[in-house]
């Protein structure tokens, strides 16, 4: 898979050479074995550190925000499409300012289930064979089946890659995942037929677990208010009593996230990055699948559609 | 120093025996992730090679403490000081890296005056150590001139060698609890102090490049203006994981929860948050994202170092393994070390 980061690399270096773009957003080896992380391309010595393979997880859309007004590339994988387009609306940014680098994936692979097999040895990826991934470990040469080692939202990949503009640029290259068949609220249904008082205990082990770090909140491409309700106006020592405080006690924690799931509601676009930046793993997807099952269930809606948002809204904001 | 072993097989029974008199607590695995929880069941300590995830500063700076009740009656205010759990605390399982964690924030909290709430709670608890059995990809305590087997700061500490541990008892306290529950030990066995070494040696082996401290604290002061931490923040979310997870960082806000009749709490804050530093008249100096980040490392490598001779951060690695956007305190070391110079 060589051949797509060298691609990557040469057309980040034409466009920021050109000055079709002013920064390019990709993604570069990280110093953990098995990390990605987000790169910022400037100039064009920089794209050296470009990368794309199984392992790029961040969803990079949200930093356009930080960029707002100069012109941008950033590398997205499909399932990052409704993300992106949630936040082009939320936001009204300037569309022909972004130029998407639609990234072809074959699925992500979770580097927890990897971890335990390589125990911290780097890889290197040869090739995309559908099913399964070529990798290099060392001397060695494995295949990894996907099935095992598949990053969870990989099982409800969208597979399609529509409203592109003329402008966006698809990289060439050979991947596939077939499809696989997995009912995406199979975690919710198995929830909701547990009694009352055990769904209880369940919120309130994993609640009981936050930290308050809001960094679900601090990734989430839906989270883009420019305020937000739980930032207070000032330090808590400054105030009297107040709505909220920073305790870790499952009213506030439960507020928190019960109040953010409800507001992302219909305009989430599922790209599980609040379930994987967590720090005490809370599995929060299975809140924003209960609100997209529930919103599925009303006839003719689908999830999205709660926000939908018109170029031509004479009060865009 | 005085040295007993103990077996594998008593450990547990060890542990079970000291939960008749005290709250034990110790790391467990929830949900496939390590915490330090209150022990129910002794079997399920869990000594495998992962560091905690929250540290267990927890037990000495709890995210949430009440530190006053109040109550309104009339025009007159009845005030109530707060309750502390006064049974004695075991704490088992101990990383090198939390005991010397326990120094950083024993110069804050137990400096003149000190915190009556943090130090009751010292007071109270018994830390039993433990060796680490493997390095992390995060670790680099070896910067700070420890190893993953320093006992320093335990009151027993223990290193796995083979099937029975190495108990090093470091304090009368520890010495107290060796001898009221002798039966689970035994003298100290031939070679075991020179097998500890020698584990030493193999972990210290294992450690790739850590960086190194030399000039990081005198060049520091030259970078304050540099673009280096702008770029950096480009990639930070602003959440607060590498602050809360540190087992240094010690920020705290209050809140009073109720009216007319509540409490006063003190709860963790961090200084990634963009009200942290907001002044009352709007102003705040630190209104920047990356102005907040540099403020973190500036705390880690230099300020508290300045402030108390002690070292802000211990290398335990928690906010480089489980920042979300690869944010590496060991780089940043590297590039000030790399970029900076010292004196003006």
């Amino acid at each position: 898979m060589r051949g797509l980061t060298e691609a990557l690399r040469e057309l980040a270096y034409r466009l920021l050479r050109e000055g079709e773009v002013e920064l390019f957003l990709g993604y570069s080896w990280g110093t953990l074995p098995l990390v990605v992380r987000p790169c910022f391309a400037t100039r064009p010595e920089q794209v050296e550190a470009f990368i794309f393979n199984p392992l790029c997880l961040p969803n990079l859309v949200k930093y356009l925000l930080r960029f707002e007004g100069r012109r941008v590339a950033v590398v997205v994988k499909k399932c990052e499409l409704p993300s992106f387009r949630q936040l082009l609306a939320d936001r009204n940014l300037e569309r022909k300012k972004i130029r998407l680098v639609v990234a072809p994936c074959g699925g992500l692979l979770d580097p927890a289930k990897l971890q335990k097999e390589f125990s911290g040895q780097p890889l290197e990826f040869i090739a995309d064979r559908g099913k399964e991934y070529v990798v290099r470990v060392g001397e060695e040469e494995k295949v990894l089946a996907k099935q095992l080692y598949l990053y969870p939202r990989c099982f409800s990949c969208p597979q399609k890659d529509e409203d592109l503009e003329p402008e966006d640029i698809r990289l060439e290259f050979s991947t596939s995942l077939p499809s696989l068949e997995v009912d995406p609220y199979a975690g919710v249904s198995y929830l909701e037929e547990r009694p009352a008082e055990e769904r209880r205990e369940f919120w309130d082990r994993v609640f009981k677990r936050c930290i308050r770090c809001y960094a679900c909140r601090e990734v989430c491409p839906a989270c883009s208010c420019h305020e937000c309700c739980f930032d207070p106006p000032l330090p808590g020592w400054q105030r009297t009593v107040d709505w909220m405080s920073k305790a870790h006690w499952l009213p506030e924690i439960y507020q928190y996230h019960l109040t953010r799931a409800l507001h992302v509601a219909g305009r989430c676009g599922e790209c599980g990055e609040c379930e994987r930046v967590c720090p005490v793993k809370i599995p929060l997807m299975l809140l924003v699948k209960k609100l997209a099952k529930e919103i599925q269930s009303l006839p003719g809606v689908e999830p999205g559609i709660l926000a939908s948002y018109s170029p031509d809204d004479p009060e865009p904001h | 120093m005085d040295y007993r072993v103990i077996t594998q097989e008593k450990l547990p029974l060890f542990l079970s025996a000291l939960r008749q008199s005290f709250l034990l607590a110790a790391p467990v695995e929830e949900e496939g992730e390590v915490y330090f929880r209150l022990l129910e069941d002794p079997s399920q300590v869990y000594l495998g090679p992962r560091p905690s995830r929250v540290p267990p500063k927890i037990f000495f700076f709890p995210p949430t403490e009440p530190l006053l009740r109040y109550r309104r009656e009339g025009e007159k205010w009845e005030v109530f000081s707060a309750e502390q759990d006064p049974r004695p605390l075991i704490l088992f399982g101990l990383r090198p890296c939390d005991l010397q964690s326990l120094k950083a924030l024993d110069a804050v909290f137990l400096a003149s005056p000190p915190d009556p709430y943090y130090a009751a709670r010292r007071e109270n608890t018994l830390l039993l150590g433990i060796s680490c059995p493997e390095v992390g990809p995060g670790c680099f305590c070896v910067t700070y001139g420890y190893s993953p087997t320093t006992s320093e700061g335990a009151d027993l500490h223990f290193t796995l060698l083979g099937k029975f541990y190495l108990v090093e008892v470091l304090t009368p306290r520890g010495k107290k609890l060796v001898q009221d529950y002798a039966s689970f030990f035994a003298g100290e066995t031939a070679g075991a102090l020179e097998a500890k070494q020698s584990k030493e040696a193999s972990l210290l082996a294992k450690f790739v490049a850590p960086p190194q401290l030399t000039g990081v604290k005198e060049k520091l002061p030259s970078l304050y203006h540099d673009p280096y931490w702008e770029e950096l923040a480009w990639r930070c979310l602003g959440c607060g994981i590498c602050t809360f997870l540190c087992p240094t960082c010690h920020c705290f806000d209050i809140f009073d929860r109720g009216e007319e009749e509540g409490e006063r709490l003190r709860c963790w804050d961090t200084c990634l948050f963009k009200e942290f530093t907001l002044h009352t008249s709007g102003h705040n100096p630190r209104a920047s994202l990356s102005a907040r980040l540099r403020n973190r490392f500036y705390h880690k490598l230099l300020y508290h170092y300045e402030r108390y001779g002690v070292e802000g951060c211990v290398g335990c690695g928690r906010c480089v393994v489980f920042c979300p956007v690869n944010i590496d305190i060991r780089e940043v070391m590297v590039e000030v070390r790399r970029r900076g110079s010292s004196g003006f």
